[in-house]
């Protein structure tokens, strides 16, 4: 009976167009994702951290204090020299040149306010921590959050298999039958968990995919508490072990929102309004997500930080599938409607 | 075995489909028979405990059939009025798959015995996307004798085949109507004439008359005084009486 569900997903053309559709949207979207944007010049922090590269020292420290003074002395100079050249006590090419001085050296600074918020962060933290450039894999983080596309597809491929059975006379049909009611549902509940597993797992494989592409996979043996930007991390891990388990908590992530979208097909049986319901409930709580950090909203957004939270997350989203098997069980007792204005 | 139904009541929000119906119904071929709308599908459907009743009550034996759930409808062949299968299944897909929901053995069902009885071995490795109106119905009755049910609840099996078609599943019904209850609404009265053991009329959800045919047309007879009645003219003695001449377009 199983293999039957599964074949009203692989037998459907439609089904194949969506997931090409799916497949082809998502590596854009993640290419996108994946640029590395940062509102300072990339190269100039890249050589910073390549120089610091490796355990916090008190060399290091000194070192970067001692920068830092450098930088505000050069920038500081900038209005004496400004004066000087007004009142003709430089010529032109000395103004010109130290001119040149003062731009690079405030393309450093903003580069190194990150390496300087870096060494501010080592000072405070406990936690083993070292030097290396990370840019590209923040954004990796970033870009594994809410993710739109996957939420389409699964209420797309989850709406349209129930649709096939949508027609009064055919609910009906395999309804009459032994096996039309609680087995059949949980046959197709089980399908569409697949369905979203597999979903998920391709997303995540293009991630990983492009992310290899571009920048290969450096400094994944580093420890992952280095990174200031996702602090609060709970646990001591390199950061490679984050690329295994994005892909687990999305997996989990995935599954819970199958399992709610089938039950809204289930209750809604329409085509269109499932659709519509599903990806305005998971779509909008990631939009807002900024706004609202705690309480029910944290659910429907991919939590991407290996804090303390992330292991009651997982296992909260995946406890509400067993739950939505039950609720499933009652509903396939009963005839038609279970939401009775639809 | 016997099919008991006492006083069935079903009401939708507006109106009252069927109104305090009862009758007995045993083994053979029952033809239900009534205008549209007079509620055959609806108490089919209650038969088939696939629509909650408003009222009263259906057993099998002397069991109530709405308590016995999955070991009634592992009894039940059922086929709805308009049936509709996934489109990019072959025929033999849909009933090796409806044989699982069936629950049945692998060698209590003979697939390609079953396609030739409604003609269907040619078109059996196509999609049934691409069925006809009377290809799809056929699939369906198809479907409704798979594990040979000892309860089978047709609506209107016969509407939209060609006379050959219709032969032959008459044929089919025949052959299998002994030892079973086989319910059946149609509006083919030629159908009813051939096949029917018993017949059942319908009208606003009540039970206005049953019997075998000649029963029925004894009735008439002695009501009416005609001579020579058919089951034709029962039905018009029955439901013809609105019938007016003005009512045809011209
Ligand atoms: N789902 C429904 N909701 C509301 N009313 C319904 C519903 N199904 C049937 N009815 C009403 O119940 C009455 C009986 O309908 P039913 O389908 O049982 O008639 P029928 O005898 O099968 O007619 P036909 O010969 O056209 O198939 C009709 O008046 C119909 O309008
Ligand atoms: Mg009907």
């Amino acid at each position: 009976m199983f293999l039957y569900e599964i074949k009203k997903y692989t037998g459907n053309k439609a089904f194949w167009l969506l997931a090409l559709l799916g497949l082809v949207l998502k590596a854009v979207v993640s290419w996108n994702a994946l640029t590395v944007r940062a509102d300072f010049p990339k190269e100039i922090y890249r050589d910073y951290m390549d120089y610091l590269e490796g355990e916090p020292t008190e060399e290091k420290s000194d070192w970067i204090l001692a920068e830092q003074a450098r930088l505000w002395e050069v920038i500081g100079l900038h209005d004496t020299y400004e004066k000087m050249y007004q009142n003709g006590e430089m010529t032109l090419d000395e103004y010109i040149e130290k001119n040149e001085e003062y731009t690079y050296a405030r393309a450093q600074q903003s580069a190194f306010d990150a390496v300087f918020e870096k060494y501010t962060y080592f000072q405070e933290t406990d936690k083993r921590v070292e030097y290396f450039y990370d840019l590209e894999i923040l954004q990796f983080f970033k870009a594994s959050g809410g993710d739109f596309v996957l939420i389409c597809f699964i209420c797309f491929a989850v709406a349209m298999t129930r649709e096939l059975e949508n027609p009064a006379d055919t609910k009906k049909l395999i309804r009459s039958m032994p096996l039309g009611r609680w087995p059949f549902n949980r046959c197709k509940l089980t399908g569409a968990l697949l369905v979203g597993a597999l979903g998920s797992l391709a997303g995540s494989f293009i991630d990983i995919g492009i992310y290899g592409y571009r920048y290969a996979f450096p400094y994944m043996n580093m420890p992952l508490n280095s990174i200031a930007r996702i602090s609060g991390i709970a646990y001591e891990v390199p950061v490679w072990v984050m690329f295994v388990l994005i892909p687990v908590i999305r997996l989990a992530h995935g599954l819970f929102i199958t399992a709610l979208v089938f039950l809204l097909a289930m209750l809604i049986q329409r085509f269109v309004l499932t659709i519509f319901a599903g990806v305005v409930i998971f779509s909008i709580p990631p939009l807002l997500a900024d706004r609202i950090p705690t309480g029910l909203a944290r659910f429907f957004v991919p939590n991407m930080t290996v804090n303390s939270w992330i292991a009651p997350y997982v296992l909260a989203n995946l406890a509400v599938i067993p739950m939505v098997y039950l609720v499933c069980r009652r509903l396939s007792e009963k005839e038609g409607f279970a939401i009775p204005f639809l | 075995m016997e099919l008991a139904v006492e006083n069935l009541q079903k009401d939708y929000k507006k109106k009252r489909a069927l109104d305090g119906f009862s009758c007995r119904i045993q083994e053979g071929v029952t033809i239900l028979l009534g205008p549209n709308g007079a509620g055959k599908s609806t108490f089919m459907n209650i038969l088939a405990d696939l629509t909650p009743r408003s009222g009263g009550c259906v057993s099998l034996d002397g069991e109530d059939i709405f308590s016995m759930g999955k070991k009634y409808r592992k009894r039940l062949g059922y086929l709805p009025q308009s049936p509709e299968f996934y489109p990019f299944f072959t025929g033999r897909d849909i009933l090796k798959y409806f044989a699982r929901l069936k629950e049945l053995e692998k060698d209590s069902y003979d697939i390609d015995a079953l396609l030739k009885s409604v003609h269907l071995t040619s078109a059996a490795d196509r999609k049934c996307g691409g069925y006809s109106g009377g290809m799809k119905r056929r699939l369906g009755i198809a479907v409704a004798m798979l594990g040979s049910p000892d309860i089978l609840i047709m609506d209107e099996p016969t509407a939209g085949l060609d006379p050959r078609e219709r032969l032959l599943f008459k044929r089919n019904i025949k052959r299998m109507s002994e030892n079973r209850i086989i319910i059946m609404a149609t509006h083919i009265i030629s159908d009813a004439e051939d096949i029917a053991s018993r017949i059942l009329l319908l009208k606003e959800g009540k039970n206005i008359g049953e019997g075998t045919i000649d029963e029925l047309t004894q009735a008439v007879i002695s009501e009416s005084g005609q001579e020579q009645v058919d089951l034709d003219d029962v039905y018009m003695h029955w439901f013809g009486e609105e019938l007016e001449m003005d009512d045809v377009l011209v």
